[in-house]
């Protein structure tokens, strides 16, 4: 028995040392410098060390020396730009681990908002509060208010936003399908049930087998927001005549649409297999075998296109208006307008700070615009005949779409720019047909306490009996359950804490 | 005749008699406790120095305060795990397919390495062999694509299934079949990699052995009875006992994968349970505390299984 | 294998590989698929549920993926942390399973206890994490190579095996005066060449195989391995809504085809170098050439 007991002081002691051991890399206020040779410091004053860390969906390695967007910006504000890009993947796992890791970067980017963690780091005094930095950048201010309201943290600025379009999605459908049997452009929720109906039962692709059907979706009953929006069930939270708000998912409108949802599996309007299916809504288009999606990003459509050609090479894809409601709404969802944003730690100096946002601030000018969409003249781009520039190999090497920090709001950022021309003129008129006109959730960057414990159920709890219920598993009279259930399970809490928030904010 | 004892090793007191006692042997045998220190160092340094993270489960730990700062909530975390109201329901998912894994899947590797060790031909035992690794190169997400492909509603096995005249059978979604749509899933995947260590035992089994046997007419069967198969029993016996060790760890990804709003009553686990609330929450503790709550039954159960093994008279784990 | 030729024996034999040959076929045909899958079109991948031959071969993913510069850069870095760690791994293994394998070393229940122990507890992601930084092998290639040093599974197994050589074998060498590590180099090793053989390609596949340590404890790209470049490249085309404009359309991202090619390409370096590793799985040769 004396081993065991020498064995637990071992182990004791061992933990202990490991725990303070933990404790002191808090202390660390020094950033790291990861590699990267040190240019000549001729000028008067040494360049700054800048660390910058963000995620990436490409797949090139951003080299630091032979890249002229970054020789470019260091020259320019006088920095040494230290790249850490991180795979997206495992972006999650990685920003939660530098915050406990004790030396962060400079700014960094937060991969969703809101964010339950984000906002307890904040909470704790791990980011920056950066209103009095962004009086002294007028391009950050020129964001949509907007946008910029969704980003606010108890009221303060903790995150510079990465804009996007507001509104981003619209309804892609085979209009090669609409012409060949004859349909017009569906308009009312019959219309849309009456042609998804069609495109599952009367062999719109010609190849005499029953291997089409209308609406794509998967198992998480995704990219139907339209059709939740067009019966009145609202964007997250629907407000009502006397200005409470009530969850989306226990609306008589959610409970009109999984009837009609129900009504069209039933009859092969939706894949016989979206419950279990894997993969997304987006391939099922691409194979060619649904007809519509019917809340496709805008900014998918060149490459959905792209693909579908290669297995039909006569497709034809366009978007439409959104379905209008028996009430008479219609209407795309709005979202936040952001993908997510910068923070910055507080253990990042102030100079470094100004100097960020001096950074950020030219690249949402115009000028700033232009490098992150051509890169350098004459080294990433050629510039044509009528005034365009034609990006090349450099400039896709040189990565600087990610390099960027930040871009003006474009509401035609979601133009694939490496599509031929015919392509971006269906995306800027769609973009420009959904603007401004999303439905948007009155509470959208709000998560209440009793949320961040409960959604993790109470979303299972939606997701098993909405499914259940269009597929016929359940009775469609399953619905009331589901409410009752989802009240008792925290719902009825989450509701009170949301609609105190909201009536502190003024209530619009 | 008792082959294995042609190959027991010699009595251990006539080995002890030449070795001292207490500190001296230490110092006797100095060189051997050198082999051991830097192993015992990683140890150390990479699995207990971190170990203060299984305290975390008794905190609302926040990875920016630290554990120093960090507010202390006692069992609050693993309160909410048992008052979960499909906890029973997880934890039967998990007991279920583990317990399926340890019957059906267990096995087979067993079974191929003795069936491969029969084999004479040294082409087709190399062919075979190689062709049973591959599954084991290839990411759950494409062997959860395949199966779609293979079974789902449209897939082809239905088809095959119509144009016999029956009717299309729901794999992907029917509770009946999940567990051991997984468990066959894990027997493709993974039985053919797991020969190797058996067949490993097996190369070492000398052939005078098998020798002696035949002259004293011994058949195939008696001789893989009595000669093959106590040969690796104690490699069997330790592979046990280590996948015991983990037997509430269900792979997460090729589950989750799997998983659908149709089948998940049965197939719901308590990673995949963690999982979803870990997105929202991106709180450690309560994903670690039931890592702790999984570690304390392994713990329990390999104990046991281990004390078992040893009043028998065999190697355990420790 | 010796062994009379009676007709049970040959009945048996025949049962053997006709068994064998379906158990091959069942395990190889969905491989076949992702072979075939890799060099078909795009078109015919997202169209036809099987394919038994591609309608024309189309190297696209291949071409991709070889001609992506992350790629042959990591191809270069993984082979790198291969070799060394794989040699890490072996000796710290074999070295403490040795010495853990004789009944004479004093604690070595104790050890072994905590090693068992330290397989089912484990402190996570953000102690760990800790350690390595306090160990400044953040952002170094040594973060790929000795925070997973010894998995406690192989030690154990090794361990396993190494108490399967008889000692009788090891005592002659230490009458005629080897010491523990010469008995350990000249007797045992040799005389376990296929447990370690296993052992090796384990942990060699292991390491060819790491994606979450590069990602978690390395800040720059230059340190990514193939399989993460691998999963960048599927994953360019299996986002919605990610806000990635491809600068080139028509060169599609096809995940599809990638995620197959990417399987075959991943698998590939692991194949050739299995050959080398056969051979130690001869039964019984070396065992008879140590003889007491």
């Amino acid at each position: 028995m004396k081993k065991v007991r020498l064995a637990a002081v071992m182990t004791a002691s061992v933990m202990l040392a490991g725990m303070i051991a933990g404790c002191s890399s808090k202390s660390a206020t020094s950033t790291e410098s990861p590699g990267g040779s040190m240019p000549a410091t001729s000028a008067s004053q040494t360049p700054m060390d800048l660390n910058v860390m963000f995620y990436t969906s490409a797949n090139i390695q951003i080299s630091h020396d032979s890249n002229e967007a970054i020789k470019f910006l260091e020259k320019k504000f006088n920095v040494h730009y230290n790249v850490m890009d991180v795979p997206l993947n495992d972006y999650t796992t990685k920003q939660n681990t530098i915050v406990a890791s004790g030396s962060m970067p400079d700014v960094m980017v937060w991969n969703a908002f809101p964010d339950a963690a984000l906002s307890q780091y904040i909470k704790q005094g791990a980011f920056a509060q950066l209103d009095k930095y962004l009086d002294s950048a007028p391009n950050l201010k020129k964001y949509p208010q907007d946008i910029w309201n969704n980003v606010k943290v108890d009221g303060h600025y903790y995150i510079i936003p990465r804009v996007r379009p507001i509104t981003r999605t619209a309804i892609e459908i085979r209009k090669d399908w609409l012409d060949k049997l004859g349909l017009p452009i569906p308009k009312t929720m019959d219309d849309f049930a009456k042609v998804a109906i069609a495109f599952a039962q009367k062999d719109p692709d010609g190849n005499g087998k029953a291997d089409t059907y209308g609406i794509a979706t998967d198992k998480n009953l995704g990219n139907l927001n339209p059709v939740f929006a067009a019966f009145g069930a609202g964007n997250g939270w629907l407000k009502q005549a006397d200005g409470t708000l009530v969850k989306d998912s226990t609306t008589s409108g959610a409970n009109q649409t999984l009837q009609w949802l129900r009504d069209l599996y039933a009859q092969g309007a939706l894949s016989k297999d979206f419950p279990v299916q894997q993969g997304n809504a987006r391939k099922e288009i691409q194979s060619g075998k649904a007809g519509m999606m019917v809340e496709s990003y805008i900014i998918d459509y060149a490459q959905d296109l792209a693909a579908l050609k290669k297995v039909d090479p006569k497709a034809e894809l366009m978007y439409i208006d959104p379905p209008v409601g028996p009430t008479g709404i219609a209407g795309n969802f709005a979202g936040t307008g952001n993908a997510a944003g910068w923070v910055i730690p507080t253990t990042t100096k102030p100079e470094k700070i100004k100097k960020i946002l001096e950074i950020m601030n030219w690249e949402a000018s115009d000028e700033g615009y232009h490098f992150n969409k051509a890169g350098l003249d004459g080294i990433h781009n050629t510039k044509n005949a009528d005034g365009t520039y034609t990006t090349n190999d450099k400039y896709i090497q040189d990565d600087i779409k990610e390099l960027i920090m930040v871009s003006p709001y474009d509401p035609y950022s979601y133009v694939d720019s490496g599509a031929p021309a015919d392509v971006q003129k269906v995306q800027r008129d769609a973009l420009d047909k959904v603007r401004d006109k999303g439905i948007a959730n009155p509470v959208p960057a709000f998560i209440s306490p009793t949320a961040v414990q409960k959604n993790g159920d109470l979303d299972k709890l939606r997701l098993d009996n909405f499914i259940k219920i269009v597929t016929g598993q359940l009775p469609a009279s399953a619905f009331d359950e589901y409410v009752s259930k989802w009240k008792a399970g925290g719902g009825e809490q989450i509701s009170k804490e949301t609609n105190e928030f909201f009536k502190s904010q003024g209530g619009k | 005749m008792n082959y294995q004892s042609m190959q027991t090793p010699l009595n251990q007191n006539a080995v002890r008699r030449r070795t001292k006692k207490g500190i001296a042997a230490v110092f006797q045998d100095w060189d051997l406790y050198l082999l051991a220190i830097p192993g015992i160092l990683y140890f150390l340094i990479f699995k207990y120095l971190p170990m203060w993270g299984i305290l975390v489960s008794f905190q609302n730990f926040s990875p920016f305060l630290g554990f120093w700062k960090s507010e202390w909530v006692g069992f609050q975390h693993f309160a909410e795990l048992f008052a979960y109201d499909h906890f029973w329901e997880l934890m039967r998912n998990t007991i279920l397919i583990s317990l399926y894994q340890l019957f059906f899947f267990f096995p087979v590797p067993i079974i191929l390495a003795l069936m491969l060790h029969e084999v004479t031909r040294p082409f087709f035992k190399r062919l075979v062999q190689t062709v049973i690794y591959l599954p084991h190169f290839i990411s759950w997400v494409v062997i959860a694509s395949i199966t779609f492909v293979m079974l789902s509603g449209g897939g082809v096995v239905n088809h095959v299934i119509e144009a016999m005249g029956g009717s299309s059978v729901n794999f992907l979604s029917s509770p009946q079949i999940f567990r051991t749509l997984i468990v066959s899933q894990d027997i493709w995947k993974e039985a053919g990699w797991g020969t190797i260590i058996y067949l490993a035992a097996l190369a070492g089994i000398d052939p005078q052995i098998y020798e002696a046997a035949v002259v004293d007419g011994a058949n195939r069967w008696k001789r893989m009875w009595h000669i093959t198969l106590p040969s690796i029993r104690s490699t069997i016996i330790i592979l046990f006992l280590l996948r015991l060790g983990h037997i509430l760890d269900v792979g997460f990804e090729q589950i989750f994968l799997m998983l659908n709003s149709l089948v998940r009553g049965v197939g719901d686990v308590f990673e995949t349970f963690v999982y979803q609330k870990g997105l929202i929450e991106g709180q450690v503790s309560f994903s670690t505390a039931v890592g702790l709550f999984k570690s304390v039954i392994s713990l329990i159960i390999v104990g046991i299984a281990n004390w078992i093994v040893k009043k028998a008279g065999e190697e355990g784990i420790y | 294998m010796v062994g009379n030729k009676g007709i049970g024996s040959r009945f048996y034999d025949g049962a053997n590989y006709l068994f064998l040959s379906v158990v091959a076929l069942l395990t190889f045909v969905p491989f076949y698929y992702v072979i075939v899958a890799s060099l078909s079109p795009l078109q015919q991948v997202l169209s036809d549920p099987i394919i038994l031959w591609p309608k024309q071969l189309d190297f696209k993913a291949y071409h991709l993926i070889l001609t992506t510069a992350s790629f042959v850069r990591s191809l270069y870095f993984t082979i790198f942390i291969t070799v060394i760690g794989t040699f890490v791994n072996m000796l710290l293994t074999t070295t403490l399973a040795y010495s853990l394998s004789k009944k004479r070393f004093r604690g070595r229940r104790l050890i072994l206890m905590l090693i068992v122990f330290s397989m089912m507890f484990s402190g996570g992601i953000i102690p760990t994490y800790l350690v390595v930084k306090g160990l400044s092998m953040i952002n170094t290639f040594w973060a790929l190579i000795i925070p997973g040093a010894i998995s406690a599974f192989n030690l154990i197994v090794l361990k396993n095996f190494f108490v399967g050589i008889p000692e009788s074998l090891e005592e002659s060498a230490r009458i005629d005066g080897c010491s523990n590590i010469g008995t350990f180099i000249k007797i045992v090793l040799p005389l376990s060449l296929p447990a370690l053989a296993s052992f090796t390609l384990f942990y060699a596949v292991g390491n060819w195989n790491q994606f979450f340590a590069p990602i978690l404890y390395e800040n720059n790209s230059r340190f990514w391995t193939v399989q993460v470049v691998l999963r960048q490249l599927v994953i360019l085309g299996d986002t919605t809504g990610y806000g990635t404009v491809t600068d080139d359309s028509t060169k599609a991202v096809f995940p599809e085809t990638l995620k197959y090619a990417a399987i075959i390409v991943s698998t590939l370096p692991i194949l050739l170098v299995y050959p080398f590793i056969q051979k130690y799985f001869v039964q019984g040769v070396l065992l008879g050439s140590v003889k007491e």
